[in-house]
């Protein structure tokens, strides 16, 4: 048993006891203590409480309480209420807020399966941003290479996982930012529907496409857990009353019998993306290529909604304390005060008509496949980079693939892809119609199979 | 609705008073380039199809 095991390994090992949820989370502790320095991704660790929950997991598993994540640690974006701490949602101003008095409802989810919280993860301020870089907390370093991009804003979710500090993170997407830090670390993020997981709890960013979602290490990890945070909430008035639609036990069906196609067009990429969604083409046998019209236009309205709700939540701090923001986040959400109401609800109906556009076309296909991201993780710092030849900024296109998806909802599962040699990673997105989460993650499981998606601890943070 | 190459500082002198912002010398580049982003998403949306009697989706379900 290694402290760098996935978390069915972990859960399976606690459960039978051949360790116990004590040893692992020692373990835990001091792999994220020799090794956070290098990556930033914790800001807060919970020695003393993760100690005391692993106690108790192990007393209930040897009271022969039934627990599917037994002792697995994981880590959450510090967006997640964690009692006795202030939200910091990745900001300054945060940091005096009064301290949370219960946890997020995902995270008493997991620990009610036997996860353990093991403290609160580095990310881009007030989640928005693509890029891992936070100004107060230092940017968060991509575990594969330290002096690129981790990806945000679940920047620190991401890193943790890549590096092996802890099997599973949460993280939340509001419109790439589970999918693009995945493709940058080189692990599986999961994006279920708008609506399936509970938001209590969470610090918002633009309410109307806020997902929570998760990563891991590999597609029975993302079940697993996704299994665990299932239930409703009154709480969020987003959160749709569903049966528990349990996912664990489909995925070894893989792809069959599913209709899958790749979107090209729009979601071409450059050469590198397009060889890598060449190799997944050819792995998963798939030969069908279809069209998503529109999807620059769903990527500009969801730009527009996100400044425009991002600015009615952040209006009053940034009358009175806006230099206690990141320059770049301010900027971006000052201008969103500024945007003429009528783009925002053209914005809005152009969202009711491709949501209609997605589900008609999902009648047609089970899983589509596009890039996670227009490319491989950036270097800190960079500025600009050329998308398809052109010379453009970074910041506001690293979501131009995720952007579309999370406009109207639909859950993704982001699978990471070897490069080939010492490249960085990317990833390809599997998109599902509404509350299929089990067709995503059973492409991305067939893609795991296939060997193509894989995501071993980053070279420079594994165990022998 | 888009403007084609609009005025971004009087823009941002316009608006900024009518909801309460100062924007400080400091600010006016970023949200000048912010502005220029969202006048350019503006413009595609412009060409996307809307019917106008559309149901707007602020809050959906997927």
């Amino acid at each position: 048993m290694k402290s760098t095991s996935r978390a069915a390994e972990i859960s399976r090992a606690v459960n039978t006891a051949q360790t116990s949820a004590r040893s692992v989370m020692i373990e835990t502790l001091a792999r994220i203590e020799a090794n956070n320095g290098r990556v930033n991704a914790f800001t807060d660790i919970l020695g003393e409480r993760a100690m005391a929950r692993a106690d108790r997991v192990d007393a209930d598993v040897k009271a022969g309480k039934p627990l599917p994540l037994a002792g697995v640690p994981f880590g959450v974006k510090n967006l997640y209420d964690i009692e006795g701490l202030p939200t910091r949602a990745g900001s300054r101003i945060n940091r005096d807020a009064e301290p949370a008095r219960t946890d997020a409802a995902l995270i008493a989810r997991l620990e009610a399966a036997g996860a353990i919280c093991v403290g609160a993860l580095n990310m881009d301020e007030f989640a928005s941003g693509f890029t891992g870089e936070n100004a107060h907390d230092g940017p968060v370093r991509n575990p594969h290479e330290i002096g690129h991009m981790a990806g945000g804003s679940s920047a620190g979710s991401a890193a943790a996982v890549a590096a092996g500090m802890v099997p599973l993170a949460l993280g939340s997407d509001t419109n790439g930012s589970i999918r693009v830090p995945a493709s940058f670390c080189g692990v599986f993020g999961l994006k279920p529907t708008y609506g399936r997981l509970s938001r209590r709890g969470m610090f918002p960013f633009a309410s109307s496409l806020d997902h929570p979602g998760l990563v891991g290490r590999s597609v029975e990890d993302l079940a697993l857990s996704y299994d665990a945070l299932q239930g409703y909430e009154a709480d969020d008035p987003a959160m749709v009353k569903r049966p528990m639609e349990a996912v664990s036990g489909r995925l070894e069906r893989g792809s069959a019998g599913l209709r899958i196609a790749i979107a090209e067009g729009y979601f071409g990429g450059d050469s590198e993306v397009r060889a890598m969604m060449d190799a997944v083409a050819e792995g998963l046998n798939v030969a069908r290529r279809i069209t998503i019209a529109d999807a620059q236009a769903a990527r500009a309205a969801a730009s527009l909604i996100t400044m425009a709700e991002g600015v009615a939540l952040h209006l009053e701090r940034l009358r009175t304390q806006a230099d206690a923001f990141d320059p770049e986040v301010r900027d971006r959400l000052l201008a969103g005060a500024l945007l003429p109401a009528g783009w925002i609800e053209r914005a809005q109906k152009f969202r009711r008509a491709f949501h209609g556009q997605m589900l008609k076309l999902l009648e047609t296909v089970d899983v589509i496949l596009v890039p996670a991201a227009p490319m491989r993780a950036p270097r800190l710092g960079q500025k600009t980079a050329s998308f398809g030849g052109v010379e453009m900024p970074i910041r506001p296109n690293l979501g131009i693939f995720t952007q579309p998806f999370s406009f109207v909802g639909l859950p993704v599962v982001a699978a990471p892809i070897a490069p080939p040699g010492d490249a960085l990673p990317l990833g390809v997105q599997a998109i599902a119609a509404p509350w299929r989460e089990d067709f995503a993650l059973r492409a991305a499981r067939q893609l795991e199979k296939a060997g193509l998606a894989q995501a071993p601890v980053a070279r420079g943070f594994a165990e022998d | 609705m888009a403007p084609k190459l609009p005025d971004f500082d009087q823009w941002i002198d316009a608006m900024a008073s009518v909801v309460g912002l100062e924007i400080t010398p400091e600010q006016r580049p970023g949200v000048k380039a912010n502005l220029k982003t969202a006048a350019k998403m503006a413009a595609v949306l412009e060409k996307a199809p809307v019917r106008p009697e559309t149901d707007p989706a602020p809050v959906y379900r997927a």
